[in-house]
This record gives structure tokens, sequence and C-alpha cells, in this order.
């Protein structure tokens, strides 16, 4: 078997040479294709793997809390308070962390800079705690998180990413220690994390602050209902905790909540709290839906799947009418073989694999193309928007060699060479492979 | 060893029918060499083809090595008679030009699933005795006529077939080419105990065969 593929290799590299002009455009028709499907498999891959920091997704859930006033009025608030992270989520079984954040920064623009008169930049915040830290895996360059007694003081203490950092004081040394201004106030760096690909959605930012400083409005609450204000809450599942656990788990405390809030205020509420996968924030839904289970993402995968097969489905059409008149020049070696014992499901066997060195060839060129085509792209409104960061202040998205090439990237990669390959070379070579024997040993080369 | 029953061929174009052939019945004994013979047409190469299961007969029965032919048969099982019992020797060498004369022999061999060190082995043993050992690693366009010839009787007879059908063998060669051929057909048949069939315009050669079977519009006339 292997000495059989090895001399298919040989014969396709005989081949090669022998029409040098097929196979290259063979092989950049093939990069094409490979390079278009692979931008959506890499695109999917950004969204939906573990890359840094966001390296637990499996176990990440993004919990969606809204509050609606049952008396006719119409009245709806999302997120909530920090009394309400803490008396919904304060003690929970299955709960390896909980972080509440304040993800966007609709009120102002913040400016960074290192001091008065120097060079401002616009920085994206995220207005966090401790838990935070615990949830995503940062890697500390320098210092450390800031920590719940930090929040408890209303320190004005802040992490900032090292790419920040340079920009602010270059090669000046340390940064922790150093004050910062935002928005001409001074906050104290006690942490420098490796910054977090803007891509990213979830746990990326140029400064990370705890929401408990007095203008991040993270502690606003609503008058009527002490629980709901503007917080998210992100949780880590203990591992071999599911989704479900939580939700029963949260049931009695927020049934409790409630009850509580109609005696205290007499308003009857209704609270919806919805734990959504990682995966729910990240991938844009297609099909927009309360069924968070995997037949769901897999349901949402559909379109990018299908978009992929249709990358390579269009340019297959045109190789498979190069692969048909290639065969057209080999139909005297196929009689040929025939005649010596070969069976046509041999034969068919050993164009399809012949045809995949090719194939491969172009995949190789076409995936290192997908990479140079999304690092060309990465900085426009159309790709961040995949990510859902066009509406933000992002000016150099740094990228991950996990974002590109991972082992199942590779898997990907080459299941579509194979799919490419048997759509462009199937039809072609079983079409061929019919022809009567004798027939083809008399077709003039 | 072959026996062909009541054998017509008839091909159908959109206008005319030709009647290739027409009830033929022969019958060659294991160890024979028989020649074929007969104006340009009249149906030799097709009543080769058929012998070597390349092609099938519009109506009568086949038999090779005591096995009826069933019309029926799979592409699988066809295939696996022609690489065990049948070799062939075409006119225009049909040797593939890409391939070296090496893996030009031992192509039968592959297709029996045979190990890559035994295929060259034995590929190596049958190319020397077809007096090519100095050529093994050029590619057919490298090599003369002659030479071609006998790479494609090296293939021929890699796989120890018990038949061996060689359709105007000398047809592309010189006389002196042609006639070393010959020698070399005549001593697979005469020391090996092989059947050949040949299909041949020349006389000379003919009546250095077996038995002469004559053709004439597709039937057998002597
Ligand atoms: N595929 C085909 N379609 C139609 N007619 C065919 C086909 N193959 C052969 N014939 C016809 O069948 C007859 C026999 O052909 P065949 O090739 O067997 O002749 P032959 O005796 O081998 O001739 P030659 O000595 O020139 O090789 C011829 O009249 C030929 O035109
Ligand atoms: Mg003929």
């Amino acid at each position: 078997m292997m000495s059989r593929f090895l001399i298919y290799i040989r014969q396709a590299m005989a081949l090669m040479k022998e029409d040098k002009l097929f196979s290259c455009i063979y092989v950049a028709g093939t990069a094409v294709a490979i390079a278009s499907a692979m931008v959506v498999a890499i695109i999917l891959n950004i969204q939906l793997a573990d890359i840094y920091p966001e390296t637990n997704r499996e176990r990440i859930l993004h919990m969606k809390s809204s509050f609606y006033k049952e008396d006719g009025n119409v009245g709806r608030w999302y997120g909530m308070s920090p009394k309400g992270v803490e008396e919904l989520f304060g003690n929970l079984e299955c709960a390896e962390a909980v972080s509440a954040s304040k993800d966007d920064n609709l009120i102002y623009d913040i400016k960074a800079c290192a001091e008065l008169g120097k060079q401002e930049v616009t920085i994206f915040p995220k207005f966090t705690d401790d838990a935070f830290f615990r949830i995503y895996s940062f890697e500390f360059v320098e210092g450390k998180p800031f920590s719940k007694e930090n929040m408890e003081h209303d320190d004005y203490c802040i992490v900032i990413t090292d790419a920040l950092a340079k920009k602010m004081w270059g090669d000046e040394g340390e940064a922790v220690g150093r004050s910062l201004l935002l928005n001409y106030l001074p906050y104290r760096v006690v942490g420098v994390v490796k910054e977090a690909s803007p891509l990213m959605r979830a746990s990326s930012a140029d400064v990370y602050l705890p929401y408990t400083v007095k203008d991040s409005n993270a502690q606003y609450n609503n008058p009527d209902n002490p629980y709901s204000g503007a917080m998210e809450v992100r949780v880590l599942l203990k591992r071999g905790c599911t989704r479900q656990m939580l939700v029963d788990e949260l049931e009695p405390h927020r049934n409790r909540i409630l009850s509580e809030l109609k005696s205290t205020t007499g308003i009857e509420f209704r609270w919806d709290i919805v734990a959504k996968p990682y995966w729910a924030d990240s991938i844009i839904p297609f099909f927009p839906t309360n069924d968070y289970s995997t037949g769901s993402l897999l349901l949402n995968l559909l379109l990018p799947a299908l978009s992929m097969l249709l990358f390579l489905l269009l340019p297959a059409i045109n190789l498979s009418g190069m692969v048909s008149n290639r065969m057209e020049s080999r139909v005297a070696e196929m009689g040929i073989r025939k005649a010596f014992g070969a069976k046509k499901r041999v034969l068919l066997n050993q164009v399809i694999q012949e045809n995949l060195v090719l194939t491969l060839v172009g995949g190789i060129v076409g995936y290192a193309l997908s990479f140079a085509v999304v690092k060309a792209i990465s900085n426009t409104p159309m790709f961040l928007t995949f990510f859902q960061r066009d509406n933000d202040p992002v000016d150099n998205v740094s990228m991950q060699f996990g974002m590109f090439f991972t082992p199942t990237m590779f898997l990907i990669a080459f299941v579509c060479c194979a799919v490419l390959n048997l759509m462009a070379a199937l039809i072609p070579a079983w079409t061929s492979l019919k022809r009567p024997i004798v027939e083809s040993l008399n077709q003039k080369k | 060893m072959i026996r062909l029953t009541g054998v017509n061929k008839v091909y159908r174009t959109e206008e005319i029918e030709t009647q290739a052939l027409e009830n033929v019945n022969i019958e060659v004994q294991r160890g024979e060499f028989l020649s074929i013979m007969g104006p340009s047409g009249c149906g030799k190469s097709t009543l080769l083809n058929i012998m070597g299961l390349l092609d099938v007969p519009t109506s009568g029965e086949i038999e090779l090595c005591g096995t009826r032919i069933d019309p029926g048969l799979s592409d699988q099982r066809l295939a696996e008679f022609r690489n065990r019992m049948l070799g062939f020797v075409f006119q225009s060498f049909h040797l593939i030009s890409s391939l070296n004369v090496l893996d030009n022999v031992q192509l039968p061999l592959m297709y029996r699933g045979m190990g890559y060190g035994e295929r060259m082995r034995r590929a190596k043993e049958v190319i020397e005795r077809v007096g090519l050992s100095h050529r093994m690693k050029h590619t057919p366009v490298q090599l003369s006529g002659g030479q071609c010839q006998r790479v494609a009787i090296a293939r021929a007879i890699i796989g120890n077939p018990e038949i061996i059908l060689a359709d105007e063998p000398t047809g592309n060669l010189d006389s002196k080419m042609g006639g070393e051929i010959m020698a070399l057909l005549k001593q697979l048949n005469e020391e090996d105990g092989r059947t050949i069939v040949m299909v041949t315009h020349n006389d000379l050669q003919a009546q250095q065969t077996k038995r002469i079977i004559k053709f004439l519009d597709g039937r057998q006339i002597l």
C-alpha cells in the first residue's frame, strides 16, 4: 500500500515535470480554492478555538440577565448590579470563578497618556474585577492583577497590555508602579499582561480597570430594582460541571431574590437569566435561537461550512475540466494498465491519489496564502465585523500562531484538499476509465 | 488451452454494421505456437483481443485454461484473468512513456499485489533474459523499436502467464530486429512451453510457427 502510494507520488512528479503548464495552473487554481475556504476556517477558528487568553472557552458561560416589569408598562433592564451579582452568584458549587465586568464603553472615549503634554491615545477599557484574571489565562509580563482588596478600597489601579506600556514608555524599563493618566486622572499600573488580540472580544482590552472606580458607571443601578445594573457576568465552570447544573443551582437564588424584590418594592418582576456558552457571543448567529446545545452550534456552523464548500466547488468545476483534458492524453496508458490486470477501481484510486499529490501542493500554497490574506485584511471593518469589533477603537490587530496553525486547522485544510480533489477528479477519471480497453489502446496520443 | 466456439463480433456504428468475426471456432493446444494471417481488416486483431479478454464477442463462447469466460463477468474477475493467464505484445509496444524500463516491466506484478522488492528482483531477471540489463533505468523514448519490443516481451512474461498473445509484434521493426524478436518468442515457446498466438503479415515468420490459420473477411479459411 505504502509503496504503491510512493509510486503514485513518483508518477505524479513525473507527470508534473512532463506538463509543467498544466501543473502550475492546477496548483494555482487549487491554491485559490483552498485559500478562500481556509479564510472562512480561520475566522471560525478564531471565534471558536482556545486561543490566548481564552484557553478555557469550553467552560466559560456568558450570563445574560434581563428584568421585566409585569405591570403592563414596557420596561426592561439588561445587566446586573454588583449587589445582584453578589447575591445571585455568591456561593456556587459548580463555578470555579465568577467575574462581573462592563464591556462596552458607550459613554465616552478614554484617552491615555503617560504625562500631561505627552502623546495621547484612545484606549479600549474593560471595567472588571479580580476574578476576570482567573477566568482568562493572561500571561503577566510584569506585576499581577489588582486584588479584591484593591476593589474594596476603590483603588485607582489598573492592568495594562504590554503593547500599551510600550506605546507609553517605550523601553524605559518597568511599567509597574508608574502612573498612567486616563482622561487626566492618574491610575497606578499594577500589572502588565501580554496583549490579547482584539479579535478575542470577550477578553481583549488595552486597560483593565476595577469596576469600582468612579468613572466606570458600572455600579449604576436601577432605583426600582437594586439587582439590575450595568454588569455582565462570566462564569468559569468547574471541570466536569455542565451548563444545566449551573442553571439548576441558580434557580433557588433567583426565586429568593424575586420574592424579596416583591416584598420590598411591591413590584412584580419577571427575571430571565440565560447562560450562554461562549460561542453564542462569538459566532455570527445565522439561526438566532435560545437553544445552546452542541446541535445548535453545528446548525449555526452549517452556513459557513456551506460557504466553504461553495468556495471549493466553483474552482472544482474548472479543475475538473482540466483533469478531464489531462485524462484524455492518458487514455492509452490506462488501457495498457487494464490490459495487464489493473482493476478499474485500482486505477481510479491511482488517478485520484496522483491528483491528490498536486492538490496537496496547491493546498500548502493555499494555506499559506490564506494566512497572508487574513493578515492583510485583518484591519478592515469587514473582517472586524466577524469579531464584533468594527465599532471599537482597534488600530492594530495582533494575531497569534494558534489562530492559523493548529492540528485541527491542518486537518481541515487536508479535508478541504481531499474534498476538492474528489470533486475535481472523480467524475473525469471515472468517465475516462469506463472506456473499453481496445478503444483506449488504439487511442492516438 | 484456448477454445473459441461460434464467436461473432459485429461493430455497429450509426450507418454501417461490420461483421468483424463470423462464426469463428478455434482451439489452441497447450504449448502451441500459432500464427494468424490474413489481409488487413479481416478481423485478426479483433480475434486476438477477444481471446485476450480485452474485448467481448457479440456472441459465442470463450474458454481459457479450462475456464469458461462468462460474458457477465465483473471487471475485477476479468482483470484477474488477464493478469494471471495472459501476456500481451502489441505492434506499437504500448509502453508507458513516463515509466522507466524496470517500472514498465513490473506492472503486471504490481496489480497482483506483490511486494516491491520481489517485483524488482523478478523484473531484473526478465529484463536480463531479453538482453536489456544495461537499459533498466531508461525510459521508452530513449530506446530503439527493437529494444521497446523486448521490454514489452519482458512485461508479457514477468507474470508467468500460460498464454502470450502477440499482435504483429514485428510490424514496426526492420527485418533484423524482427528476426531477433521472433527468435525470442520461439525460445519462450520451445524452452518455457508457453502457448503463443501471433498475428503476422510475414510469411517467413509464420512458417517458423507450428500452425498457421488464415482469415478472410472475418472467417477462418484455412
Ligand atoms: N471499434 C470499431 N468500430 C467499428 N469497426 C471496427 C472497430 N474495430 C475494428 N473494426 C472493423 O472490424 C474489422 C476488423 O478489424 P481488425 O482490426 O480486427 O482487422 P485486422 O485484421 O487486425 O487488420 P490489420 O491487419 O490492418 O491490423 C475492420 O473492418 C475494421 O474496420
Ligand atoms: Mg490488426
